[in-house]
């Protein structure tokens, strides 16, 4: 239920980030990069397929005006970023941001080649992508980070000093 | 993660499928783009089908025409020998024409009245010819009946249409002759072969082989100076007459054409027949 929660909380903010009046970058910022990230490292092997198809279903029914391509985009993302986590042995917050990063620049890549069929793609901003890339790589890095930080065991910790 | 083929397989499978979706939502012309894809991948196929479909047609054509001509060949080649014989023919009955004309204009009793008939049946056995020709045209009995090489014989039954000759070569029939060099009279005769008698030709008389006789006139029957026979033998008998035989000078058999001589007359006079 809290992984529901958060997931959608996560496409919620992914949704506020495109908000008119918000920096034009913010778009940039692939939030849901994370889960991909997090089932690519994470000791828990899903289907990273089908973990992708549904977050990239969902992200086409949210964010996008055809369905399809981004369940494409998210889920052969999904797949990329399994098979070079089973290659890397580093979870660190680096890596968290390597893939983040990775997973920007293979979303906008193939859902580039997705749409290319149907006649809709516009060509690839390479600077775009750089931005993309960089802030959804420091979104999983600080995410990441987070995690190393263990956040839940010392809230838990915290509440007992209190409850002393 | 994906090592295995079914895996990657299931995936592509998958991404096609929303891929398809996608075009499903897109319009082009008024049509989704999925089926503009549909149309586009039929394409090649259905002209494939059609340019089959018109080669066969173009086949079936193309072996019904070539029946058609080779049957309308083989139906002209036969219309070409057909022509080719009527030619040959044509130019033997213009050689045979010229011939007979030539006759007429060296004979100076023709001078006019000359019809051309064509043969339509003649026994060489009996000795007589029919021709196509009658009182309709102008044709009467003891008419002489010449072809491009000589005499022919007379006519001796004659009807609207069709006149009966009686040649040269028939038993019975009798020409008035001369040797064409000297002069020498004689009675030619048929026998019902080739052959045809010189008789009353004087012993003494001096006859050649090889010799031409041509009428004489004295006959009254026909025209002086139409070549009749050539001598083929001479032999003296115990009477006071030689042996003369003599071939016609006309090849009866492969007459086609004759010529009628209507009307003659005696060289010098005006008087015809």
């Amino acid at each position: 239920m809290r992984w529901a929660l958060l997931f959608i909380v996560t496409f919620v903010a992914q949704r506020l980030l495109g908000l008119p009046g918000l920096p034009a970058w913010g778009t940039g910022l692939l939030l849901p990069a994370v889960w991909l990230v997090a089932v690519a490292t994470g000791t828990e092997r899903p289907s990273p397929l089908f973990v992708g198809l549904g977050v990239g279903a969902v992200w086409d029914i949210v964010m996008e005006p055809v369905l399809g391509p981004g369940a494409i985009a998210w889920s052969a993302t999904a797949v990329l970023l399994a098979w070079t986590a089973s290659w890397v042995a580093d979870r660190s917050p680096r890596m968290w941001a390597a893939l983040g990063a990775l997973a920007a620049a293979s979303v906008h890549l193939v859902r580039w080649l997705a749409l290319l069929p149907l006649g809709e793609a516009a060509p690839v901003r390479w600077s775009w992508l750089a931005v993309s890339m960089t802030l959804t790589g420091l979104w999983c890095g600080i995410v990441g980070w987070s995690l190393t930080l263990d956040l839940t065991a010392r809230w838990a910790r915290y509440r007992r000093q209190r409850l002393h | 993660m994906l090592h295995n083929r079914r895996r990657v397989v299931q995936a592509a499978l998958i991404w096609l499928l929303l891929e398809l979706v996608a075009a499903a939502q897109v319009q082009r012309d008024r049509e989704p783009l999925v089926f503009v894809w549909v149309h586009t991948l039929a394409r090649p196929f259905t002209a494939a089908a059609g340019a089959v479909y018109r080669c066969a047609v173009d086949l079936s054509w193309g072996i019904r025409d070539t029946s058609r001509l080779i049957g309308e060949n083989a139906l002209l080649q036969r219309k070409l020998e057909e022509a080719t014989m009527r030619q040959q023919l044509l130019e033997r009955d213009v050689a045979s024409l010229r011939g007979a004309l030539t006759i007429a204009s060296d004979i100076p009793s023709l001078a006019r009245g000359c019809v051309v008939v064509p043969c339509t049946y003649r026994n060489l056995g009996t000795g007589l010819m029919e021709i196509s020709a009658g009182t309709r045209s102008g044709l009467g009995r003891d008419m002489p009946v010449l072809s491009a090489t000589g005499l022919v014989g007379r006519i001796v039954r004659v009807s609207e249409s069709v006149s009966w000759v009686e040649l040269v070569i028939r038993p019975g029939s009798a020409i008035a002759v001369r040797t064409a060099p000297g002069g020498l009279p004689g009675l030619l005769v048929g026998t019902g072969s080739g052959e045809l008698h010189l008789e009353y030709v004087p012993s003494r008389a001096h006859v050649l082989l090889d010799t031409e006789l041509v009428s004489s006139g004295a006959d009254g029957v026909y025209p002086p100076g139409i070549p009749v026979a050539r001598v083929s033998s001479v032999r003296e008998s115990a009477g006071p007459f030689l042996e003369v035989r003599a071939r016609a000078v006309v090849t009866l058999d492969a007459l086609d054409l004759v010529m009628v001589v209507t009307s003659w007359h005696t060289h010098g006079s005006a008087e015809t027949r």
